[in-house]
């Protein structure tokens, strides 16, 4: 099975994702003879095997669900062997390089390989990823991933320094992009590797100055329409309310408190969020647990969304910049 | 390179403008007259200068506004109300403008020369109000090469938000990964965008998949635009399919009428006409019977929910959907929709945010001004419940 397709079937040697719930994800590589020991129990390997990817797998104690591994859900559950780049980054990378099948793309460093298999995705069947990281064991591990995940066809792993060693490409990328912690060392050796028709280059930096002496580099070298952008992906939940109407004929003296203390309608809500892990186990993947969504299929309900309390603020700056066909360069 | 027969993007500060490269074909763009003949065989991204009727390439200068810190030797103390700082009327600008044989470089030396507060102003605000000028009076134009990230920015920055309803770049670009939009799938694409979303589906799968584009009476009309712009090679554009939407949901009878019209076709070419329609209606057919569907994509001017319930059925489980709406109730019904038949899970809707910064030594913040509307998203995978 591979990342970068969609597939029907389960087989032996896939890595599958076992789904509990939006943030419990487990990636797990299937292989007959093995037990996978859940919260909800366990299930043998064999069982997956032949099941059709997106069935509920009946455990001990209760049921998950199996899905294929694929970059997105690869990205939520990937073991973190470094900071990783997530999806609605990835998706503004993807477009502003320009990326489609048939696109070189060189990148650095490799890290988790979050991005590296969100890149290959979109540039394969004809296209290939030069990922480079000077970390020897993670250049491995991302080799080792490529393989379990059936696209190193599309991937090549270099183990390297890009800041003191540069690419050692020459006009051979479309793109270029660096997630790097001096990025600006490696503006003058991405340059080289650009295609001689030019191409685009995107680095990502959490930091400000970082982005100062990334976009002075870039004007440097002559890089045009240099722009910095900071995106972000806000989830809401969906949320059923039934606000109280104040009775103006009600006698509040006689009332005990003013009818304040049950919280709410908003604090309700609130409190709703905060609970996500039920107290009783839950026996069985169920949808209503899936988020934190309040739906019970009612139609009559009034529903409405609110963004999640507490979500990433702040994960990087995208600095992009194009490089014009090196043939009318200025000399 | 640019080649006769491509699109290509005109671009100032804040203006784009679309022309098809046609030979000895002069035409006015701002207050110039150009032909574009000039422009074949030379590289896109780079500025043009309009020049006796024709484009001339102006080599790249580095961006000097990066090299240069800010000083703030003077300061802004005596600088008093704007249009009095200017002692030209705006009728005695426009008439310079008319003048013939005047440079837009000339202007903005007469400008500079009548205007009271230059001389007062920093280094840096100079610079900026030369540079300002310089956009606005001389014939100088990035051509940009149309791409799903030019074209995007087309739309937005030149006023017809509405006719891609308000589709962000950032927005696009997440349905696009949300979606799974890749090689070797088969996409169906509802849009009202004018063709954006359609022609970044169509080059994310290279003609390696295919696509089937629903539309009232699989009328092409309404995406045709963007596709245009890109001007794809033939192989991108052979697997996609152009279909009635309100014939996906009764295949059998559709195929049933067409065999019926076409037994008793007299005429050749009615014929073959409906043997094409045949022939589509076979191919989608097979796509949604045996559940082949691996992407959907929803982003049109209909209410979501009906339509999502008619076209969920044909996708294979875990397989992804993405539904973009301006507001969010639409959105919330089709969620109520897919928890209530648990058709799928990892259901989610969200919202975006982009903000761009200037980014210059001693000088960066984010910028004034940002598209607060990058309307929602409803993302989810389709699972089994056999
Ligand atoms: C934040 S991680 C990249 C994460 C990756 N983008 C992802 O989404 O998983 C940065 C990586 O760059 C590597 N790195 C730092 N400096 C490097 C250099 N000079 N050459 C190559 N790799 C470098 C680090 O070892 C680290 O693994």
């Amino acid at each position: 099975m591979s990342f970068c397709k969609t597939n029907d079937t389960i087989k032996e040697g896939d890595t599958v994702i076992i789904y509990f719930s939006f943030n419990q994800l487990q990636p797990i590589k299937v292989k007959r003879g093995s037990n996978h020991h859940t919260k909800y129990g366990s299930f043998k390997h064999a069982d997956l095997i032949g099941k059709k990817y997106g069935s509920r797998i009946q455990c001990t104690q209760g049921t998950v669900i199996v899905l294929q591994g694929s970059p997105e859900m690869w990205t939520i559950s990937l073991p973190h062997r470094t900071q990783i780049i997530y999806t609605p980054n990835i998706s503004v990378i993807t477009m502003q390089l320009d990326l489609k099948p048939g696109s070189i793309v060189i990148e650095s460093g490799t890290g988790s390989a979050s991005l590296s298999h969100a890149l290959i995705r979109t540039i394969f069947p004809t296209g290939h990823l030069h990922t480079f990281e000077f970390h020897l064991q993670r250049s491995e591990t991302a080799r080792k991933e490529f393989k379990e995940h059936d696209v190193s066809d599309y991937v090549t792993v270099y183990h390297r320094d890009v800041c003191s060693d540069g690419f050692g490409k020459e006009d051979l990328a479309d793109a270029v992009f660096l997630d790097l912690p001096s990025p600006w060392k490696a503006i003058e050796s991405a340059k080289t590797a650009i295609k001689r028709e030019g191409g685009r280059i995107c680095s990502f930096s959490p930091c400000i100055e970082q982005v100062q002496k990334t976009s002075l580099e870039l004007a440097r070298l002559g890089f045009v329409n240099i722009f910095t952008v900071e995106s972000l992906r806000r989830v809401l939940s969906i949320k059923k309310y039934d606000l109280p109407d104040f009775d103006f004929n009600m006698d509040w003296l006689k009332y005990k408190g003013n009818g304040q203390e049950n919280e709410n309608q908003n604090d309700q809500i609130d409190k709703n969020e905060e609970k996500p892990v039920p107290k009783k186990i839950k026996k069985n993947f169920n949808e209503s647990d899936d988020s934190d969504d309040e739906v019970d299929g009612s139609t009559d309900a009034t529903y409405t969304a609110k963004p999640i309390n507490i979500q990433p603020g702040h994960t990087g700056f995208l600095t992009f910049a194009t490089l014009l066909h090196k043939d009318f360069h200025k000399v | 390179m640019i080649k006769e027969g491509d699109y290509v993007i005109f671009k100032k500060t804040d203006t784009m403008k679309i022309f098809p490269v046609k030979l000895n074909k002069p035409f006015m763009i701002d207050r110039f007259k150009t032909k574009l003949d000039n422009l074949v065989n030379k590289p896109f991204g780079y500025k043009y200068e309009i020049k006796d009727q024709q484009l001339h390439l102006v080599q790249n200068t580095l961006s000097d506004d990066m090299n240069k810190v800010a000083i703030f030797d003077k300061d802004n103390r005596n600088l008093v109300d704007k249009s009095a700082n200017q002692k030209l009327s705006h009728d005695e600008i426009e008439k310079l403008k008319q003048l013939e044989d005047i440079s837009g470089t000339e202007i903005i030396d007469r400008l500079i020369e009548n205007s009271a507060s230059f001389s007062q102003k920093t280094e840096y605000s100079q610079e900026k109000y030369i540079k300002k000028k310089k956009e606005k009076y001389l014939a100088v134009f990035e051509i940009l090469k149309p791409t799903i990230r030019t074209l995007s920015e087309y739309y937005i920055l030149g006023n017809h938000k509405r006719k891609v309803l308000n589709m962000r770049m950032d927005t696009l670009a997440q349905i696009l990964t949300y979606s799974n939009v890749a090689a070797y799938r088969n996409v169906v694409v509802l849009e009202s965008c004018k063709g954006l979303i359609l022609a970044s589906v169509v080059e994310r799968v290279a003609g390696f998949g295919n696509v089937i584009n629903l539309s009232p009476n699989g009328s092409h009309i309404s995406t045709k635009e963007i596709l245009d712009y890109m001007n794809f090679p033939p192989e991108y554009t052979q697997n996609l399919y152009n279909f009635p939407l309100e014939r996906s949901d009764k295949l059998d009878e559709y195929i049933e009428e067409l065999n019926k019209k076409l037994a008793i076709a007299t005429d050749d070419t009615f014929r073959d006409k409906q043997t094409k329609k045949l022939e589509l209606a076979h191919k989608v057919n097979e796509i949604f019977k045996t559940k082949k569907v691996d992407c959907l994509i929803i982003a049109s001017k209909f209410r979501p929910s009906p339509i999502l319930e008619k076209l969920i059925d044909s996708m294979a489980p875990n397989r992804n959907f993405v539904i973009y709406s301006l507001i969010q109730e639409p959105l919330i019904e089709c969620h109520s929709f897919l928890k209530r038949t648990q058709k799928a899970i990892h259901i989610e809707l969200s919202d975006s945010w982009l903000r761009e910064y200037q980014v210059l030594p001693e000088r960066t913040h984010p910028k004034n001004n940002m598209d607060c509307c990058g309307g929602y998203l409803l993302t989810g995978i389709t699972v089994t419940n056999e």
